[in-house]
């Protein structure tokens, strides 16, 4: 039992770029990072958390592939963020969203799409701070 | 505590107009943690912004503990004979001179250690510009004691862990760029000034001059700063091998931490505020 609980604190002291299922994703990404949903997946997320420090809020992020393009990201996010009546705003490219309620728990957060033409599975980053 | 690897986060960030974490260097204020400037928080016990809506909002006529009759530090604070007499028979808490107040709670926590949480009584109805020396003091107190609980695990079995797990020192407390960054966040929080306006005042450098200035200084959990004044580095000069010439980022800046970080004096203790047991 306490070799279980020392094994769990180790692995979940802010994990970096853990796949879904794995001890360190359940004990150590925030629940509210772990319900960020993913669309049309064509890579495993990782997930990584730096934990918040006095005024200084955590630092969470998801991070996969899409195959959807980066409009059509950008757009199934946008529709998830006002489900939670999150304050939006664009700019260069990058989604922001603050403030938002049930059912989206992120207090302050942004989704950042790999740019480029003809990238068949692009790069998703979904940060999210103060979780 | 921040990392070299904050910097390039924090220079991302400040590009995109977005400026809630990672670390810059700046040449008024030395490093700044955009973290730790970040004044608004989910938890309405975290961050200056929540403690000054606390205060503005007031509440009713704070409680003294169940289990104590007199706040902590009654002593120091000089209550009376009379006033401590009165606490004990009525369960409310006082100020040094009688007056009654409300109760605020301002948390700084972090994993694994918990951090620091504290409560304080503060005077009824007091005007705008008091409320505001009141909110700085105690939110320079609680930093304090949040660095100093930091500083306290540094040299201890949870150091040691941190470097075989995590990679990397657990020394965080009063590290260089924290408490000047809390500073900076509070006049943010109050509404003295915005976090676009704070930071033009600060004046970043670049990322390259900042990663300099970290390879030259080292980093900045290493080099404590136990005051609320900026660290600041007479190395901002480099020479730009790609256009051989000499670049300075600060050159006509003043080198110095901008009034506007200056302007709100802290009340002093157990007159408008006192500690209460949380």
């Amino acid at each position: 039992m306490v070799v279980a609980a020392i094994y769990i604190f180790a692995v979940s002291w802010d994990p970096q770029k853990v796949p879904r299922g794995s001890v360190a994703y359940f004990f150590g990404i925030p629940a509210s990072v772990r319900a960020i949903p993913l669309v049309e997946p064509c890579r495993e997320p990782r997930y990584s958390y730096v934990g918040y420090e006095g005024t200084k809020g955590s630092f969470s992020t998801v991070e996969y592939g899409s195959a959807l393009d980066h409009d059509e990201v950008l757009a199934f996010y946008r529709d998830w963020f006002q489900r939670g009546n999150c304050a939006l705003r664009e700019d260069g490219g990058v989604l922001f969203a603050d403030r938002c309620s049930a059912p989206v728990h992120l207090f302050n957060s942004d989704v950042a799409i790999q740019e480029g033409i003809g990238i068949s599975c692009r790069t998703v980053t979904v940060t999210a701070i103060g979780e | 505590m921040s990392t070299f690897p904050d910097i390039a986060e924090g220079y991302r960030r400040l590009q995109r107009g977005d400026a809630n974490y990672g670390l810059i260097y700046t040449c008024n204020a030395g490093w700044v943690d955009l973290g730790h400037m970040n004044p608004f928080n989910s938890d309405p016990l975290v961050g200056a912004h929540n403690l000054w809506r606390q205060l503005q909002a007031g509440g009713p006529d704070a409680q003294i503990s169940f289990w104590y009759d007199y706040p902590p530090e009654f002593r120091r604070a000089g209550y009376s004979k009379d006033v401590l007499q009165a606490m004990k028979s009525d369960k409310v808490a006082r100020l040094p001179d009688g007056g009654r107040g409300f109760k605020i709670t301002l948390k700084m926590a972090q994993p694994v250690t918990g951090g620091v949480t504290e409560s304080f009584l503060v005077r009824h109805e007091l005007p705008d510009q008091e409320k505001r020396s009141v909110a700085l003091a105690v939110f320079l107190m609680v930093s304090r004691a949040f660095e100093q609980h930091q500083f306290d695990w540094e040299f201890s079995l949870v150091d040691w862990l941190s470097q075989q797990l995590r990679g990397k020192p657990y020394d965080s407390g009063f590290s260089q760029e924290d408490l000047v960054s809390n500073l900076i966040g509070f006049y943010i929080g109050v509404g003295h000034v915005t976090k676009d306006q704070a930071i033009r005042m600060c004046h970043p450098v670049s990322r390259e001059t900042a990663e300099k200035v970290w390879q030259v200084h080292g980093a900045v959990g290493k080099n404590k700063n136990r005051s609320f004044e900026p660290d600041l580095s007479a190395r901002t000069g480099f020479i730009d091998n790609v256009n051989k010439v000499c670049r300075d980022d600060c050159i006509g800046q003043p080198r110095q931490f901008p009034r506007a970080f200056q302007q709100i004096v802290p009340a002093p203790y157990a007159k408008d505020f006192v500690l209460l047991r949380t």
